[in-house]
């Protein structure tokens, strides 16, 4: 096989590296929320727990978007 | 939508839709399919057709028994390609290539919302499920493509319901025409008549049950055991199922034979990689958001973060929360993935998420139920997730579309075409770029370079290639006086075809004339050689 059949293998295997990463971290925080709405706490301070996650999510779901726009645009294939 | 229309295009399809006849449906599902109708025509045919589709393409314009015997030495069964037959004759832009696909799909919105109602979803289940079924990346992308994955997905999902709806002819005619459809069919039959299994054992179970009761108050006997109902029905089951997937796959056994090639060619080397943890990942991210070539490299770490975390919370939800439709749902995903990856692991790998398409609107019902479980707060959270992400890379997919399909392949052509001179021919350095442009370049002398001893990985079989009348010459035995030489050295591409192309490129005096793509991973290019 050419130099290219091996380039892409390599990015093929870095890019599953990168998906288990991924699937690490979702996980983790979609069991970090089940966890948050089941823990044994009183209301209210679930109530905050929850409204805290729910915020945080959002910020790092959309920072996660920008720092990935400028951190990988045109470095990737 | 006027209530007035709605109800008379439900009559409508009561009476003339042949899917319609046996299966009843709501007048509820119509703003759905009107929507996607508007989805699925915007810009079809402003992109070119990509090598997929223009292997569709080629396939379809040959005499049916030549692209029968050409198709049986590649790796899909024929009833696609004979339909794009008989659809070329309305012509063979790729704006009517695409439209079998585009109706398949509106087929697929009406099947998805009649097996939410058999799965008893609630109303707001079946709409957030439905809806997202019509902004999911994967289904737009094969919605507008010229290959057979929305209508696998109409068949198997037809399949399903005929089985919750105990319609037993259709049930079998469906798997038999899924079979013909793409090999991925014995996945699904394996999958539906599991569904059809428990349906009609939940039936032969009442029925033996009443049996006994009735038997025991007749003759003032105990009653029998539950445990012999069980087994009664079990039996029962086992045998008529049994017998309606045996049916299902004679209607289908003329092509066993042609099967036994592909597996053939299939086991000699193919390009799908041995399967590992990450492949598996990527195809349940690819499952949601579709061909990934259409995303921007920076959308594809989020896209993955999203898909995952949802498909982990839906089995979460799923688990704590177990219903009958919804149990059946998660084996209609989750059992066809873990077959073909028992099967990579065991033989080849044949793992491939574009065969998980007929899961793809069972994902979105159970997206739907678990979201209508939610208060209006949390779904408006899950709206603001979801939107953006799936919204952002619809409007992308049109944008993108025509120059992810390779528009510039037009281009150079029509340059090719305008450059011409008598005694011009077109080389190709192997198939891929001849398949790609085949129909921009009708008319024109081109060949392609015999073929290495050993096949660039997944290749087209020789009998494929003839079927598909691709000729192969040595370039001296031919009196060209200039040719343009399209050499591409991509990843499949052996060594001794790169060889072979450097060689006869040095071997002519040349110079480059159009640049297709230049980076590690691939090589493409015109060249202008001289005799």
């Amino acid at each position: 096989m050419t130099d290219k059949y091996f380039a892409w293998l390599k990015y093929y295997q870095q890019r599953n590296n990168a998906m288990l990463g991924i699937t690490a971290v979702a996980v983790m925080m979609v069991l970090a929320w089940e966890m948050v709405s089941f823990y044994p706490l009183p209301p209210a301070w679930l109530s905050r727990f929850r409204q805290a996650y729910l915020i945080a999510g959002l910020l790092v779901f959309f920072l996660t978007i920008v720092l990935s726009y400028f951190g990988l645009e045109g470095k990737l294939p | 939508m006027n209530p007035t229309l709605s109800a008379r295009l439900h009559r409508w399809s009561q009476r003339w839709a042949p899917a319609a006849i046996v299966i009843p449906g709501d007048g509820d599902v119509w703003p759905f399919v009107l929507v996607g109708l508007v989805l699925y025509v915007l810009r079809l045919g402003a992109a070119p057709l990509w090598y997929d589709e223009a292997v569709s393409e080629w396939m379809a314009e040959l005499p049916l028994a030549r692209m029968i015997s050409a198709t049986a030495a590649d790796t899909h069964p024929p009833l696609y390609y004979a339909l794009l037959h008989f659809v070329q004759w309305l012509g063979n832009s790729p704006f009517v290539l695409r439209l079998p696909s585009v109706f398949a799909a509106l087929v697929v919105i009406y099947l998805t919302w009649e097996i939410a109602r058999e799965f008893n979803l609630s109303r707001i289940a079946r709409i957030i499920g439905v809806g997202l079924l019509l902004v999911i990346p994967f289904q737009l992308w094969f919605a507008q493509e010229a290959r057979m994955y929305t209508i696998f997905e109409a068949f198997v999902l037809g399949a399903l319901l005929a089985a919750l709806r105990r319609r037993w002819l259709w049930f079998v005619a469906l798997n038999a025409l899924a079979l013909w459809t793409h090999n991925y069919g014995l996945f699904y039959l394996i999958v539906n008549c599991g569904v059809a299994a428990y349906v009609f054992w939940f039936d032969r179970y009442d029925y033996w049950r009443r049996s006994s009761i009735a038997t025991a108050l007749r003759y003032s006997i105990p009653l029998g055991s539950r445990m012999e109902d069980i087994k009664h029905a079990a039996t029962e089951a086992l045998i008529c199922v049994g017998l309606m997937g045996a049916i299902a796959l004679t209607l289908w056994s003329p092509w066993l034979l042609a099967l036994r090639t592909q597996m053939g060619i299939v086991n000699a080397g193919y390009w799908i990689q041995p399967v590992t943890a990450g492949d598996v990942v990527f195809s349940l991210f690819t499952i949601l958001f579709g061909a990934t070539s259409a995303l921007p490299i920076w959308l594809v770490p989020i896209c993955a973060l999203f898909s995952i975390g949802l498909l982990t919370w839906l089995v979460i939800k799923i688990a704590q929360r177990p219903e009958e439709g919804t149990l059946i749902g998660l084996w209609f995903v989750a059992a066809p993935i873990l077959i073909s990856l028992s099967i990579s692991f065991a033989w080849r790998p044949v793992f491939l998420f574009r065969g998980f398409a007929p899961g793809v609107p069972i994902i979105c019902l159970l997206v739907g139920w678990a979201l209508a479980q939610l208060n209006l707060r949390y779904r408006l959270y899950a709206a603001i997730l979801i939107a953006p992400l799936f919204v952002g890379v619809g409007i992308g997919h049109y944008v993108s579309m025509p120059e992810i399909k390779g528009s510039e392949l037009q281009t150079i052509m029509d340059n090719i075409r305008a450059e011409w001179q008598p005694g011009d021919v077109i080389f190709y350095s192997n198939e891929g770029p001849m398949v790609a442009w085949h129909m921009r370049s009708v008319g024109l002398p081109q060949y392609l370079l015999p073929r290495c001893p050993q096949n660039d990985l997944g290749a087209l079989s020789q009998q494929t290639r003839d079927g598909l009348g691709m000729r192969e010459v040595v370039p001296a035995s031919l009196p060209w006086k200039r040719a343009w030489f399209v050499f591409a050295v991509m990843s499949p591409v052996t060594q001794c075809a790169a060889d072979e192309g450097q060689a006869f490129l040095d071997a002519h005096p040349h110079r480059l004339a159009y640049e297709i793509q230049n980076d590690q991973y691939v090589e493409a290019n015109v060249w202008l050689l001289e005799r």
